[in-house]
């Protein structure tokens, strides 16, 4: 199809003139773009702004914008026009006319009005973006918070932390250095507030081991200054492991990782010189315990009692106390004679006290333990009356006092000693007491030493020619080891739930010498190591603690 | 061909982010420290010192964009890598913390950061969904010629009502006179049409005019409705006809310009929230970092 385009040019005080020229094409594409057939420049036009085709002997215009077209004055989407009809694009006026032959399909005239000024919208007069209105400005806004911030975050804090007396004396609370608090302080440090500078001496420097110490003066060291292995904790400061400010409010480290990155190679660093082995879990890389046995030992005629440190259990280990004890009778079921002379059956607890810490027990003694069913008693005639329980010295005194006593009583009823004596009656009169008495003593004393009271428990010498009282029966010196552990204490208190007999084997010891300490199978029954699913949790400091009793306190080191 | 610059080199930098990310959160995973985790630990450290050497380096994208001149990679691609490593910081960030929070100027940085990192989403966002639509709306036409358009449509307008005589006249003129685009940052952000104009109105035996809403000019096109059908003489119902056409045509122009407004508006106004905050943050930072060593 062959559209032809009359461009009218108007020129003031002229007579119109035109331009003619054709377009072949199905469909003539009207805009103020370049790729159109019709191009209409201005801006009121749109790129592609309508498309004129022919229906037969109509021609119909279709808008191609939102803007839309006026025809014949009517704003309107699309129409259908015949000859003389007007259509308005933007400035441009488009009028069909008459076809001047046969071989052109349609007769556009193209016309650009004048514009005419009409004062209208002024674009300029509309706040229509945001960097138009005045109090937006993202560079104030962003220099603003940066000095604030800054200000109130890092330089008042550390102005006020350089000059306590102005905070102090401030009537309004300023921004310090509780801000930058990071967490939590320990409950057990809660008192020291937010006053950093108690631990925090110095800026820029890690916390050192001396605020540590000047309250925890007893602190102790993990190994000897002497030790080989002292050089790994040179380096290390209390705030190595002893983190603060953490959420999880926790001061003691109790990863066992941490001990088992020295302890799960440390026997194997130290060589020959090893006296630990190798532990890396409760559950299988544990050794067994070792005990420390207390021994008798004899140097210049007295007896000594010496720790024997940790010792490996064999069969050959034995305890060595001077004492005869029987664990098995005295837990006989069918009970022992009492005080009362009526059977009771012993329990643990009979004799064993919980000591008040809880964790290890109260010694015992003849008094608490023994004595109800044990009598010192000597005389059928006065039951009540006992010898005391101490060195053999005292026992013979006590008799002869009681012996005494009696012989006195005794003449004093015959009314031997009614008349006035003369000095050879008193003469003769001491001379008997004194045998009398001293018979009497020796013959209770032999009873009771070798026979019937101290035997039963005790390791007792006689030395019959001996001259004097306290050569003449010895009582071996006793003692019971109340630290068989030395590397943990074990805590009775929890495990309250455990009969007695789970772990120490009572029931079956008949000889003093019997250990009775329980085995570390038997612990790992309950207890597992850091990968245990179904038993009691236990790391290395479920039992050890780091800080070793019998070391240096730290608060003694060169600063 | 245009790329947008989420697809930048094949995507790289959304690569190097998901690598950085993947990277902390398996060392995370796999860092059992002796204490809880926090940024104390040699990881914690680690990221931190990530995290901020990253968040110095995106603050940066504001001066390799003005300044033309540097070769030093494209824009296009310096802001690919912003978008992308400034996403993956939320979780390198994240895992620095140890997801230990307080009322502190460690979590202020932290939530700052979180602002930041937000607000430049909400960027993104409407750079990716905006352009588009806004050039549809435009519909081929400049903003400058949608203002030229509505002002030939009120010419137009004031031609037409000349023939018909007031009051239509006056409240038509009034329509014209109390049109309203833009302002404020709401006005402009809502989008909302707060043109008035003015209506006759009886206060007792008097007549006074009164200003109402006209928004989306339906006011006018209701009183345009009214005259057309009490006419009774057909050239003047052509009139109001036709100036009902005017009025219509120009409401939808005005939609159309409102919607322009709204949404320029829009693509910018994060930018508003995103700059502050970034200095906000790169001063709390900085107070974060030197007050972890100042009391170490």
């Amino acid at each position: 199809m062959t559209f032809l385009i009359r461009k009218i040019v108007s020129v003031e005080g002229a007579p119109n003139r035109h331009q003619d020229f054709e377009v072949a094409s199905s469909r003539l594409t009207v805009g103020r773009g370049t790729d159109q057939d019709l191009l209409l420049p201005g801006d009121r036009v749109s790129l592609r702004h309508a498309e004129i085709s022919l229906l037969g002997q109509l021609v119909e215009i279709t808008a191609t914008t939102s803007l839309g077209i006026v025809v014949n004055g009517r704003t309107c989407k699309s129409a259908m026009l015949s000859v003389g009809d007007q259509v308005l694009i933007g400035d441009y006026h488009l009028v069909i006319i008459e076809r001047p032959d046969n071989e052109v399909d349609c007769a556009i005239s193209v016309q650009q009005l004048q514009v005419q000024e009409y004062e209208g919208l002024n674009p300029d007069s509309y706040v229509t973006s945001l960097k138009n209105i005045f109090w937006l400005r993202k560079r104030a806004y962003a220099w603003i918070l940066f000095v604030l911030l800054s200000l109130v975050c890092l330089i008042l804090p550390v102005w006020l932390a350089q000059n306590p007396d102005i905070k102090e004396h401030s009537p309004v609370a300023l921004p310090d250095d509780s801000l930058w608090l990071s967490g939590p302080l320990h409950r057990q440090h809660g008192f020291i507030g937010d006053n950093c500078a108690a631990c925090h001496v110095k800026p820029f420097e890690p916390v050192q081991n001396n605020v540590c110490t000047e309250c925890h003066e007893d602190t102790t060291h993990h190994v000897a200054a002497d030790h080989p292995a002292n050089i790994l904790f040179q380096k290390e400061t209390c705030a190595s492991c002893h983190r603060e400010h953490n959420e999880q409010e926790r001061m003691v480290m109790d990863d066992q990782r941490f001990c088992v990155s020295c302890h799960g190679v440390l026997a194997t660093a130290l060589g020959s010189k090893a006296k630990v082995s190798n532990v890396s879990d409760f559950t299988s890389k544990h050794p067994d315990f070792r005990l420390n046995m207390l021994n008798p030992v004899l140097n210049d005629g007295d007896w000594h009692w010496q720790n024997s440190g940790r010792q490996k259990r064999t069969p050959e280990l034995k305890e060595h106390n001077n004492l005869r004890f029987d664990h098995q009778q005295h837990l006989d079921t069918e009970g022992l004679k009492n005080e009362t002379g009526a059977y009771e059956v012993l329990q643990c607890s009979s004799c064993h006290t919980r000591a008040a810490d809880g964790f290890g027990m109260v010694p015992l003694t003849m008094e608490t333990s023994c004595s109800r069913c044990h009598s010192l008693a000597f005389d059928v005639d006065n039951p009540a009356r006992e010898v005391p329980h101490g060195p053999p010295v005292e026992v013979l005194n006590s008799l002869r006092e009681y012996f005494s006593a009696q012989f006195i009583a005794e003449k004093m009823a015959k009314n031997e000693s009614r008349r006035r004596p003369g000095q050879a009656e008193v003469s003769r009169l001491q001379q008997e007491g004194l045998e009398w008495v001293e018979q009497h003593t020796q013959e209770v004393a032999e009873d009771m030493f070798e026979r019937r009271a101290c035997i039963t428990c005790h390791e007792v010498e006689h030395s019959p020619t001996a001259q004097t009282d306290a050569q003449r029966w010895k009582i071996r010196p006793n003692r019971l080891n109340d630290r068989w552990m030395l590397s943990s204490r074990f805590p009775h208190y929890k495990h309250r739930s455990e009969s007695c007999g789970s772990c120490h084997a009572a029931q079956e010891s008949t000889q003093t010498e019997d250990i009775l300490m329980p085995r570390i199978e038997h612990c790992q029954d309950c207890h597992g190591g850091k990968d245990t699913e179904d038993k009691v949790l236990s790391m290395c400091i479920t039992c050890h603690e780091y800080h070793q009793p019998d070391m240096s306190v730290m608060a003694s080191d060169p600063q | 061909m245009h790329q947008s610059f989420l697809r930048f080199a094949d995507a790289l930098y959304m690569k190097v982010a998901i690598l950085l990310a993947l990277a902390s959160i398996v060392a995370y995973w796999a860092y059992d420290p002796l204490e809880p985790h926090n940024g104390g630990t040699w990881l914690g450290y680690t990221l931190g010192t990530v995290g901020a050497a990253l968040i110095v380096w995106l603050t940066l994208y504001g001066l390799r964009k003005r300044s033309y001149r540097s070769r030093l990679g494209t824009v296009q691609g310096w802001l690919s890598a912003h978008v992308y490593l400034g996403v993956s910081l939320l979780i390198i960030a994240t895992l620095h913390t140890g997801f230990q929070f307080g009322f502190n100027i460690h979590t202020l940085a932290y939530a700052l950061m979180i602002a930041v990192i937000a607000s430049g989403v909400w960027g993104v966002v409407m750079y990716v969904k905006y352009p588009k639509m806004v050039t549809n709306n435009r519909d081929n036409l400049t903003r400058k010629s949608i203002f030229r358009e509505i002002s030939e449509l009120d010419r137009k307008a004031s031609l037409l009502v000349e023939a018909l005589g007031s009051p239509v006249d006056r409240m038509m003129i009034t329509s014209i006179q109390l049109f309203r685009v833009g302002g404020g940052v709401w006005a402009q952000l809502s989008g909302r049409d707060s043109s008035q104009m003015m209506v006759p109105v009886m206060s007792g035996k008097k007549q006074v005019w009164k200003k109402v809403s006209n928004t989306g000019q339906r006011r006018m096109l209701n009183i345009l409705a009214g005259q057309v059908a009490r006419s009774r003489d057909p050239r003047i119902t052509a009139v109001l006809q036709e100036l009902s056409d005017v009025v219509s045509t120009k409401a939808s122009l005005m939609q159309k310009l409102l919607k322009d407004v709204r949404m320029q508006g829009l693509m910018e106004f994060w930018l508003y929230i995103h700059i502050p905050l970034t200095f906000a943050l790169l001063a709390t930072l900085m107070a974060h970092i030197v007050s972890v060593f100042y009391y170490w």
